[in-house]
């Protein structure tokens, strides 16, 4: 336990360093993520107390309900917590770069373990405080309880976490020692994805927002009252809420009685896990260092090559190599590809959501038609935000070949823009066309959101490219480290900036427009609508062309 | 064929390369030397245009790498200390890759890839992706690139570090016979036997000077005849005084 004790002291430390060595960018970004975490949170409890206080004024039944809810909350974390612990378990216990060293010392298997486990809990477990904190104050001030109630929301929930990330270690230490390979994270990466997925469309398809309607609340509160969950009693969640619940009503006895059981089946799990593990963690370790690679050791052989003479564009021999090599690199990496499928239930949602629109007026459709542009805009940077900006700090340690190379740096900025550009175009339209046929909007309207939608994507693409390679970060782990740099965030403020600039400078002639439409007189004043024009020009070949070429500079004098 | 002219490279305070001069004719096998942190690995970066001089230039071939750097890059060939290569491509689309990076005809890769991956004993793993490689493979990998693409300076940075024997003679003969045809190879190292048996001409540098250069020979004449070159080394860099504190260990 010492050693346990040493090494968290030293992770600790770490930590402390990176608050104390931090650079004042790093202030401004943790300051506004901070900001913005808060007013999440304040949403949240705001939300959520609203809906206790209707709940708790349902007769009869209120009270019933609001315990109802709270243990489906805890039911339905405790299932999320155990994925993401399975997930970050991966990482953290297999995949992570100080195990090679850790596994070196003299140490025990089974503190390195042990420290393991706390690690991954950390990791998977502090997001969800950020849920469950607002969502349990409301229901501590709806019950004014007294300040103790908070100090035992942190004791109970300590012995749930352990719970969930022990069955999590478990399931994956037990995985991993049954298929010990890379893979086997892959695997669960793309499961993972394809989970939260398909949760988030069942959730958009449920449409909550009916829930405000009186009649469908009733339904659900009925549903909610006969539906029986037999199962619950020996569940995590079933303890938590009951020992949370009761101390609202100072029901000690019950509470402490609920604590006791989650605590003591914590302890029991947690000592099962470390018991496994320390029987089966090093095998699986061992096996997670390899590729599983030699058993089709001809997977990639000529003809499943992407054959770089195949291009049906006419770029260089160079460019072209570039852009072979970037397909196949990004087809290839798991966590890449993988987030295709996230774009995918994006795309659904999103014309999900305009599908179930109530447009009555011709005046309200035009309108949300217009925004519309802005609003797919808006997707088009995010999307933009995770597939563009990172592409130069992709190349990482291998930049040094394409540096030594007597390929230009402008050919190579410029390749990463026409490789992000074309799927790019293609989403865009995808996007455009299938909502503005939602929206049943006119000819002009089609052409005119088309011909911006496009012009934006061309500008996303240049300044994500652009930005990307004046904010480089070649020392992450992973892609998301890229995204949330300060560039990244930068990107998104400009991006965001430009594509309301884009909505402003066509709102007028697009009103124009309208009253023609609903008039039947012209209202075109010709001197307006060249100036605009031209402003259109200037901003637009500004975004494309400055990024870009203070991201060719910036290349130029970087050193590696 | 390679020039450097008051070369100088600071980074913040430190002053990693003070006012080097090296004039390296056509065919030469430069070998520099120095210990740990003496500014070699530097050197080859700025001559690879990977860093930027703060002050002087480097000359390939009368291109200056920073003023005309496509043209300079056509010629070199690097081989780093450590070649990180892309994990997510396999041996040969590598090959390809550096092919028509430099531009090489489809037809003349065809034909010399293959002979590379022989010569290399790669053949077996051609076709596997570059993150099953071991490191001394990648080295190879990285080797083969560099020939594939005929380069007329190439720089080496410690190339010997992690390839077997077999290989490690192999490379000595391909940069001896390169030399032989004209290619100038300028190459950092610490293992001081070959630099004594490849090298023309050796340069010593710590902490950022060149401190002796000048064939085997005429170092040994210079400095102390009747001693060889790592007691030669040992004294112009200072390690002998630990001599002293090596009892204690
Ligand atoms: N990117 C950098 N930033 C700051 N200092 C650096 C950087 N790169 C190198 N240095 C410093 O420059 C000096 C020379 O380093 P260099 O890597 O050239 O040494 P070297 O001769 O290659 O050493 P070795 O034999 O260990 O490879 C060292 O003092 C090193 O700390
Ligand atoms: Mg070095």
């Amino acid at each position: 336990m010492r050693d346990v004790i040493l090494l968290i002291k030293i992770k600790l430390k770490m930590l402390l360093n990176g608050i104390r060595f931090a650079s004042g960018g790093k202030w401004i970004k943790v300051t506004i993520l901070s900001l913005i975490g808060a007013s999440f949170t304040w949403g949240l409890y705001v939300l959520f107390y609203r809906i206790l206080v209707y709940l708790k004024g349902v007769p009869l039944l209120g009270p019933f309900l609001i315990v109802r809810l709270i243990s489906m909350i805890f039911l339905v974390f405790f299932v999320m917590l155990v994925f993401s612990n399975i997930i970050t378990a991966f990482s953290t216990i297999y995949f992570s770069s100080d195990l090679n060293l850790l596994l070196l010392t003299p140490l025990s298997f089974r503190s390195v373990f042990i420290f393991k486990f706390f690690e991954t809990m950390f990791y998977s477990n502090w997001m969800v405080l950020f849920f469950l904190l607002p969502v349990l104050a409301a229901y501590a001030n709806i019950n004014s309880a007294l300040f103790t109630f908070y100090l035992w929301i942190f004791v109970a929930l300590f012995p749930y976490f352990v719970i969930c990330t022990s069955i999590g270690i478990l399931l994956s230490v037990v995985l991993m020692r049954l298929f010990p390979s890379k893979k086997t994270r892959d695997i669960f990466l793309v499961l993972g994805i394809v989970l939260g997925a398909s949760t988030y469309l069942l959730v958009r398809f449920l449409q909550p927002e009916k829930l405000v309607n009186p009649d469908v609340m009733m339904g659900v509160m009925q549903y909610l009252v006969t539906v029986k969950t037999p199962m619950t009693k020996f569940a995590p969640s079933f303890w938590i809420t009951q020992s949370i619940v009761s101390m609202v009503k100072y029901n000690l006895g019950r509470s402490f009685f609920y604590l006791g059981i989650l605590s003591v089946s914590a302890f029991l799990i947690s000592l099962v896990t470390v018991l496994i593990a320390q029987k089966i963690y090093y095998t699986g370790w061992a096996g997670a260092q390899e590729g599983g690679k030699k058993k089709k050791p001809k997977v990639y052989n000529s003809k499943h090559r992407i054959k770089e003479s195949r291009f049906p564009f006419r770029f260089s021999g160079p460019m072209r190599a570039l852009l072979a090599k970037d397909i196949k690199t990004f087809f290839r990496e798991t966590s890449q590809w993988s987030q295709l499928l996230l774009l995918g239930t994006l795309i659904i949602v999103y014309l999900y959501n305009i599908y179930k629109l109530p447009l009555p007026y011709f005046y309200l459709k035009s309108i949300i038609s217009f925004l519309n542009i802005g609003v797919a805009g808006f997707v088009l940077a995010s999307v933009a935000l995770r597939f563009v900006f990172p592409a130069v700090s992709l190349e990482k340690d291998n930049f040094w070949i394409i540096r030594a190379s007597p390929i230009s740096v402008k050919k190579f900025l410029w390749e990463k823009f026409w490789i992000s550009l074309i799927p790019l175009l293609l989403l865009a339209g995808c996007l455009i066309v299938f909502s503005n046929i939602l929206l049943e909007v006119d000819r002009f309207f089609m052409i005119l959101s088309c011909a911006t939608v496009a012009i934006l994507t061309v500008g996303l693409t240049a300044l994500g490219t652009g930005m990307g390679a004046i904010f480089p970060r070649f020392n992450v782990e992973n892609i998301a480290q890229i995204e949330s740099s300060m560039g990244g965030m930068f990107y998104m403020v400009f991006s965001l900036f430009y594509v309301a600039v884009i909505l402003v400078l066509e709102a007028l002639p697009v009103r124009m427009y309208f009253f023609y439409k609903l008039s039947g007189k012209a209202f075109f004043n010709i001197k307006i609508l060249v100036i605009l024009g031209l402003i259109f020009l200037v901003v637009n070949v500004a975004v494309v062309f400055i990024p870009m070429v203070l991201g060719i500079r910036k290349i130029k004098n970087l050193e590696i | 064929m390679l020039q450097i002219i008051n070369l100088t490279k600071t980074f913040g305070s430190l002053k990693a390369i003070d006012n080097l001069n090296l004039d390296i004719p056509e065919g030469e096998i430069f070998g520099f030397l120095g210990p740990n942190g003496a500014g070699k690995t530097t050197t080859i970066k700025i001559m690879c245009g990977l860093l930027k001089p703060t002050e002087g230039k480097v000359l390939i071939d009368g291109y200056d790498i920073q003023k005309e750097p496509e043209k300079a890059k056509q010629i070199i060939g690097l081989i780093p200390d450590h070649p990180f290569i892309y994990p997510k491509l396999t041996g040969r689309e590598f090959l390809r890759f550096i092919g028509s990076l430099y531009r090489i005809p489809l037809k003349e890769q065809e034909e010399k890839i293959p002979e590379l991956f022989n010569m290399f004993e790669l053949n077996q793993w051609s076709d596997d992706l570059i993150e099953s490689y071991s490191h001394g493979m990648q080295q190879k990998l990285v080797m083969s690139g560099v020939l594939l693409h005929n380069p007329k300076v190439i720089f080496l940075d410690e190339p010997m570090v992690g390839l077997d024997p077999k290989s490690a003679r192999l490379v000595k003969e391909i940069f001896f016979n390169l030399s032989k045809r004209g290619v100038t190879i300028f190459m950092s190292t610490h293992t001081l036997e070959i630099a004594e048996k490849m090298c023309h001409r050796i340069g010593i540098i710590q902490t950022g000077k060149v401190i002796a250069l000048g064939s085997k020979e005429t170092l040994q004449e210079n400095i102390s005849p009747d001693k060889n070159l790592e007691d030669i080394f040992l004294e112009l860099t200072g390690g002998t005084e630990y001599a002293e504190l090596l009892k204690y260990l």
